[in-house]
């Protein structure tokens, strides 16, 4: 039987029943093409996966980006800032 | 990506995905510098060379949560370079920015902003789909309980298994087919 990407998809998503299933492994385990495409399927599920929906693990690192930002990218920042800020008050 | 041989600078990938502030401020405080004065260079802010490092490194995140990025090259160049040629928009002066760069940053570069892209892609042609392929995909992939939405949908739990897998395999094939026009 020739699988197609509707076929990876049924069995990737859980939607086959057993016995189907077990005839997808089994071409899977001899077919180099078909397993191609299942990992072509599954790259694209993590693909569509990735930028998708909040991930709270994203939101906390986007929380210490955002303290160094303040530290590493202040206008007020860098070392000549003190004589910056002396020869701004002279003006 | 052949990740045959791991590169030391892994280290900070790994730092940002368990967010290890140690190893974030070493990236800030060594290589924050260059993305800065390049911005400035091409008549950017200090705040947009601010948004465009945090971004950057968000996307580094994502591909190493999601997509197990390994490095096996410097960090260095490669952040420098998905920074440039992210402030930069003209795509000749974005190809220029690779003259003369070790192939192996250039694929790392290359394939860090296609999975990107990909991903922003298949974003966008979900939301053309219908309301209820949406839907499951998203309960899908935020791990919400597709069982009660089978139950809300007044559906059999199988029955929704294959209407997922029908709009996951129909995603897949309007993304390649747009890629290929």
């Amino acid at each position: 039987m020739k699988y197609t990407i509707k076929n990876i998809a049924r069995y990737v998503e859980g939607a086959m029943e057993e016995r189907e299933q077990s005839y997808f492994e089994d071409a899977v385990a001899i077919d180099p093409a078909l397993r191609e495409e299942m990992e072509f399927y599954l790259d694209k599920r993590s693909t569509l996966r990735m930028n998708m929906w909040p991930d709270p693990k994203k939101g906390e690192l986007v929380d210490t980006l955002e303290q160094m930002n303040e530290k590493y990218f202040s206008e007020k920042g860098g070392i000549l800032s003190p004589i910056k800020r002396l020869l701004g008050r002279k003006k | 990506m052949d990740t045959t041989n791991l590169h030391d600078d892994q280290y900070y990938v790994y730092a940002l995905l368990v967010n290890d502030r140690t190893g974030i401020e070493e990236i800030y405080s060594r290589f924050s510098g260059k993305v800065k004065s390049f911005i400035i260079k091409n008549r950017g802010t200090v705040a947009e060379a601010a948004a465009i490092f945090k971004e950057t490194l968000t996307e580094l995140f994502l591909l190493t949560k999601y997509k197990n990025l390994e490095l096996t090259c410097p960090l260095e160049p490669v952040l420098l370079l998905l920074c440039q040629r992210k402030w930069i928009k003209s795509k000749e002066e974005k190809e220029k920015l690779f003259a003369g760069v070790n192939e192996d940053i250039k694929k790392t570069v290359a394939y860090i902003e296609e999975k990107i892209k990909d991903s922003e892609r298949y974003k966008s042609i979900l939301s053309t789909f219908t309301p209820r392929c949406k839907e499951l995909i998203e309960t899908t992939f935020s791990a919400g309980d597709l069982d009660a939405l089978a139950k809300n949908w007044k559906i059999m739990p199988d029955y929704m298994r294959g209407k997922r897998a029908e709009c996951m395999a129909s995603l897949i094939n309007t993304a390649e087919l747009l890629k290929e026009e």
